[in-house]
């Protein structure tokens, strides 16, 4: 990655299932654009080379919505203009299954995270920590085959931080989901760190 | 490389070939003499549209710089905005003349007043009077103008610091705020005195008659099919650049003296104190409402009365078959007018929303003053060179096409602000679920700007209903409109007939605002 004033080259890194590759390091190392770039996001101001590949098959070239890949991030990102409810189900559309079948699915989920009275609420009518919950289990509903997770524990307070950051690794376990986390906090990082500072060059 | 020839090929379009037309006119034009000819023929119209651009000018700029510190105008104000020119002179006009609705109500309310006014400068139709009427209309404007940048600048945070230093919050105001707001309204600014200069409408309805200003003067020459007048059009309108190009030379000079003033002044550090203000009633928002309900009420008082002589506050005969009677006249240039706004406003707002959304993607969030081009030269001059590019009566593509390329530009503006300021990760967001470009933008950006994308195809709506001079000079016969008979009736001298006009051009704005801000209410 060539960025304005200083670069990075970063060796091969290889995510398991079930496992979360933490990212770190200063601010504007190029944390977050490498996630962007992993997601599909264009990055017009920075040189970027190197491949994706997910199970083998190299999606370097597919666009965002093709490379099934999610995304939860610091603000979470609920679609403020939909309930709960339909938050869930737009990433479910996409799924073969009928109404009933998806209306059921969404009301178990929300069972699972005690949210089930927020079915019709809106994002704005949540806790952080609700929203949290609910940003998650959106992205897992599109079956996604990696997540990308960008600071979503630094809004929280410590209390909730560690409730949220404990429910996040719990779910992507038992999803069998391989995660990147950029983070600030390594204590956020629940396995393999690695330091971007380690791979600058000015 | 594309997209520059694109760009190239509308700047040919929009600016440089009527320009370059009016200019090749000029030069071989059959007038005997050349530019200080024309000078001489119009250079009392030349002076005075200096002087009303420029006094026009300073008063909104300093009475914005004053009035944006307070209570912010909120989007409903937009549709005060966008009350057609004419239909608020027409009104105003009522208002404030000599024997008008406020000088009866001082008649009313003083007993030993020996009205109506005689004096010459409050008369229906001067200098004084067309001042008056664009300061109050293009003032919230740049209102809004200014109050949406100061809410991009970190003033709470200075003003504490400020504060703290001793500094009241006035001079605070003045010495931190206003140096930095200076350059960033400096644009819409420089569209109010462009508008200015170029104006034809207004003065016809309340401007001076000898001389008349140079828009006007060189807009009635052009009506006198004659190869003499012909080369006075087109050196009259090139009479009309130099101006404007005066005008923002000393517009500019004045900002920049006014900084140089501005900073000797922090840099002095004196603290004057004054009493604490909490600044609530500058923005006035009352005296916008209050002016829009009185001008409203005067127009329609206008529209239905027989009889109503001085000093009479309420009229003594009505006739309400006027409108009746009217109908059948009106209802055709309603669907000319609306015709012509809802074809214009959406190919204007289908640009500005495409155009956006490619700066979005390249990531370039500053405003582009090269998409606002057609604002910064007189209209007259642009029009003009489209007439004599395309013929006098162009029909209904022509129109469209001239009417389109003014409400491009403030589509562009209105939209701006709320498209850029769009978090792009909600996009991102969606696509990651599984959605397209085009699902994900349609069910997430659309949904979250309702409001601001409703706002800007209103606001094209509305500049395309108030074009006067586009429409009279494209196609005056094919596709006459609720403006241009508005002001062929009340510049005749009949006020009653030209108010039903006005209300009509009026009402079909305000019904586009009110429905877009209904039906884009938030839900939650």
């Amino acid at each position: 990655m060539v960025f304005k004033y200083h670069q990075l080259v970063i060796p091969s890194l290889t995510v398991s299932a079930g496992e979360v590759l933490t990212l770190t390091g200063a601010s504007g190392i190029g944390k977050s654009s490498l996630l962007q770039w992993i997601l599909g996001v264009p990055q017009p101001d920075i040189t970027i080379e190197g491949q994706i590949k997910l199970n083998g098959e190299d999606v370097g070239a597919l666009p965002i919505e093709r490379r099934q890949i999610g995304l939860v991030t610091q603000q979470v990102d609920l679609f403020p203009h939909m309930t709960v409810e339909q938050n869930l189900l737009f990433a479910l559309a996409a799924k073969q299954g009928d109404d009933a079948a998806r209306h059921d699915w969404v009301k178990q989920e929300l069972d699972s995270v005690a949210l089930a009275d927020y079915a019709t609420a809106y994002p704005t009518e949540l806790s952080g920590g609700q929203a949290a919950r609910i940003a998650l289990l959106r992205s897992l509903a599109s079956a996604p085959k990696s997540i990308l997770l960008d600071e979503p524990f630094s809004a929280l307070d410590v209390k909730l931080r560690k409730t949220i950051r404990d429910f996040t690794w719990t779910t992507l376990t038992a999803a069998s989901m391989p995660a990147i986390l950029v983070t600030h906090d390594v204590q956020d990082a629940p396995g393999n760190i690695v330091n971007l500072e380690d791979y600058y060059y000015d | 490389m594309i997209s520059r020839m694109v760009r190239v090929a509308i700047a040919l379009l929009w600016l440089i070939l009527p320009l370059g037309v009016v200019l090749w006119q000029s030069t071989t034009a059959s007038f005997e003499g050349a530019l200080s000819d024309a000078f001489r023929a119009l250079s009392g119209s030349a002076w005075l549209t200096f002087a009303v651009t420029l006094i026009t000018s300073l008063i909104v700029l300093f009475g914005a710089l004053g009035l944006a510190r307070g209570k912010r105008l909120s989007a409903t104000w937009t549709s005060f905005i966008a009350v057609p020119h004419v239909a608020f002179a027409i009104g105003l006009l009522w208002l404030v003349s000599p024997s008008g609705w406020l000088v009866r109500i001082v008649d009313a309310l003083l007993p030993m007043w020996q009205g109506p006014l005689q004096s010459s400068w409050l008369s229906s139709k001067s200098a004084f009077t067309l001042m008056v009427a664009l300061v109050l209309k293009e003032l919230p404007f740049l209102i809004l103008m200014a109050q949406a940048n100061v809410q991009q600048m970190p003033v709470l945070r200075w003003q504490q610091q400020a504060q703290a230093l001793g500094y009241s919050r006035r001079r605070f105001w003045w010495l931190i705020v206003v140096p930095a707001l200076l350059r960033r309204i400096r644009l819409p600014l420089y569209i109010i005195a462009i508008y200015t200069v170029s104006v034809v409408d207004i003065p016809l309805l309340v401007g001076p008659n000898a001389p008349a200003l140079l828009a006007q003067a060189v807009f009635e020459l052009n009506w006198q099919f004659n190869s003499n007048t012909q080369g006075l059009v087109h050196w009259g309108s090139l009479l009309l650049v130099l101006v404007a190009i005066v005008t923002l030379v000393v517009l500019r000079v004045v900002e920049w003296v006014l900084q140089r003033w501005l900073s000797s002044l922090a840099a002095s550090g004196k603290r004057t104190p004054v009493a604490q203000t909490t600044g609530k009633r500058a923005g006035l928002p009352w005296f916008w409402a209050g002016l829009a309900v009185i001008i409203f009420i005067s127009l329609l008082l206008q529209s239905v009365q027989q009889s109503w002589f001085y000093p009479s506050l309420w009229p003594q005969g009505w006739q309400w078959s006027r409108w009746l009677a009217e109908w059948p006249y009106i209802a055709p240039l309603l669907y000319n007018t609306w015709i012509l706004a809802v074809l214009s406003a959406t190919l204007a707002w289908l640009s500005a929303v495409a155009l956006l959304e490619v700066q979005a993607q390249r990531q370039q969030h500053q405003l582009h003053v090269g998409w606002l081009a057609m604002l910064m030269v007189p209209q007259l001059v642009l029009v003009l060179g489209w007439q004599q590019t395309i013929g006098p009566d162009s029909g209904l593509i022509g129109l469209l096409w001239s009417h389109t390329v003014f409400c491009f530009p403030y589509a562009y503006l209105t939209l701006h602000g709320a498209y850029h300021a769009y978090p792009r990760r909600w996009l991102w967001q969606a696509r990651s679920l599984g959605y397209g470009p085009w699902a994900a933008w349609f069910k997430i950006l659309v949904p979250m700007l309702k409001r601001p994308l409703a706002l800007a195809w209103a606001m094209a709506f509305s500049i395309s209903v108030a074009q006067y001079l586009p429409t009279q000079w494209l196609a005056p016969v094919t596709h006459p409109t609720l403006t241009t008979e508005a002001v062929s009736i009340a510049s005749g001298g009949d006020w009653r007939l030209g108010s039903v006009y006005a209300l009509a051009q009026w009402a079909s704005v305000w019904i586009v605002f009110m429905l877009a801000l209904w039906g884009t209410r938030a839900r939650n």
